[in-house]
């Protein structure tokens, strides 16, 4: 009987260990797990259309974006508001420049930026700003890399 | 008050809270079985030298782009648990000795190994949040808690299983041996749950703060308790209490998860002392 025991509990480890492969971020995207915490989500964003960070935390805004970038779905059409520091930055690929709203975490050692479109005139480098918008994924021309960004945006800098 | 509680209503209807105190509590619980024994055995440094092992092979893993770390992480921080743990008595280099140079090892290599051949447009911050685990317990999918809440099964299983044997190899292995009983397989299993469980931690804590995990709950259970199995469950007791008040209090605060989550071990370990001295024990 403790033999048995012994081989049971050992296989299972085993098996757990081997399972613990788990997927890539890119993979995940097909499975059905990720359909489940879509619809899991989307029952929760059912509750609130608006995500709100400037209502959170340091912590959790720092959670909720990092959310957004890999569970892009469960976001997409959805109003988003969320202070930063402004942060731009030139391709020298393409030449185009992409206006960032950052955010770093509760150390300041990791961040997390957002991109957005806005058609207004584009404080400092560095000012810290409000911005809202549209959470929306795309891609760019020759690339399958997916991005997302804050469309038909509001920014004010916040003194 | 009544502002910190709907803030925190508000934060635990997204579900990678819900998912990180699912998490925080299965993790917390299972150090705490295995911390009593570590504790006990003189063991207790073996969660910091493991991290840095664990440290180690994700930079190794993320330098190799290897799909998913855990190919690498786990069969490695393994493969360390079992030298340490299972060497026994008749080593040229003695269980404090080995933890030490393993870990410092590790640490360095995994660091060397991310500055130089490593990708990522931030190293300093991706090391930050593996060593403090800031906000790493907020980034877990579903698939991660249900593999997190299978694991922890099988800990608890194997501590309900085995808790007499677990027990006799804890207090005197040579008895063990002498019953008949097999104290190096004991031993080896305990090294495989001690690092499947630092993995887990490092979740949670981040690798510097592992030891905390494994060995506040332990000590100040033993602070109050007399028997094995009382000092058993009043550390798993206070950990999961220490674990959930810290989470809720990073969370609500903004505090960095792992360092809250060790405060509020401290705090604890104190009273418990301040209890021990009360009860005149």
């Amino acid at each position: 009987m403790r033999k048995l025991g012994w081989t049971i509990l050992l296989l299972s480890m085993c098996a757990t260990c081997f399972t613990g492969c788990g997927q890539s971020s890119k993979a995940k995207a097909n499975t059905k797990e990720v359909k489940e915490e879509k619809k899991e989500n989307t029952e929760d964003s059912e509750k609130s259309e608006a995500v709100d960070l400037t209502k959170m935390g340091a912590d959790m805004v720092y959670a909720t974006v990092y959310q957004m970038m890999v569970d892009p779905d469960s976001y997409e059409g959805k109003k988003v508001t969320m202070e930063g520091t402004y942060s731009p930055f030139t391709d020298e690929n393409n030449g185009n420049t992409y206006h960032y709203c950052v955010i770093k975490d509760a150390l300041g050692c990791c961040s997390q930026g957002m991109e957005f479109l806005w058609d207004g005139e584009f404080p400092k480098e560095g000012t810290l700003i409000k911005v809202t918008g549209v959470y929306e994924t795309y891609k760019e021309e020759g690339s399958d890399d997916l991005y997302c960004r804050l469309k038909d945006a509001t920014m004010e800098a916040v003194e | 008050m009544s502002e910190w509680i709907s803030k925190l209503e508000f934060y635990l209807n997204y579900p990678f809270v819900r998912y990180a105190l699912i998490v925080g509590v299965l993790i917390s619980f299972c150090s705490s079985l295995l911390g009593v024994t570590l504790v006990l055995k003189r063991y207790s440094f073996i969660g910091d030298g493991l991290s840095h092992v664990a440290f180690g092979a994700m930079a190794v893993g993320t330098v190799l782009k290897l799909s998913n770390n855990m190919f690498l992480i786990l069969p490695v921080t393994v493969v360390a648990a079992v030298i340490l743990l299972k060497t026994g008595q008749n080593t040229r280099l003695k269980g404090d000795a080995a933890i030490a140079v393993m870990s410092v090892s590790a640490l360095a290599i995994g660091y060397l190994a991310m500055n130089v051949f490593g990708t990522s447009a931030n190293v300093s911050g991706d090391v930050c949040t593996t060593l403090f685990g800031s906000t790493s317990i907020l980034t877990l999918t579903k698939g991660e808690v249900i593999l997190c809440c299978i694991m922890s099964l099988l800990v608890i299983v194997f501590f309900v299983l085995f808790y007499h044997r677990i027990f006799s190899v804890t207090f005197d292995e040579k008895f063990t041996m002498a019953t008949g009983n097999n104290a190096g397989r004991y031993n080896l299993v305990i090294a495989v749950v001690t690092a499947i469980i630092i993995v887990l931690a490092m979740n949670l804590v981040g690798s510097l703060l592992i030891t905390a995990l494994l060995v506040f709950p332990a000590l100040s259970a033993m602070r109050i308790m007399d028997s094995f199995l009382g000092v058993i469950l009043y550390s798993a007791g206070i950990s999961v209490f220490g674990t959930v008040v810290g989470m809720l209090i990073s969370v609500t605060f903004s505090t960095p998860v792992g360092s809250t989550i060790v405060v509020i071990y401290m705090i604890l370990f104190g009273c418990n002392c301040l209890l021990e001295r009360v009860m005149n024990r």
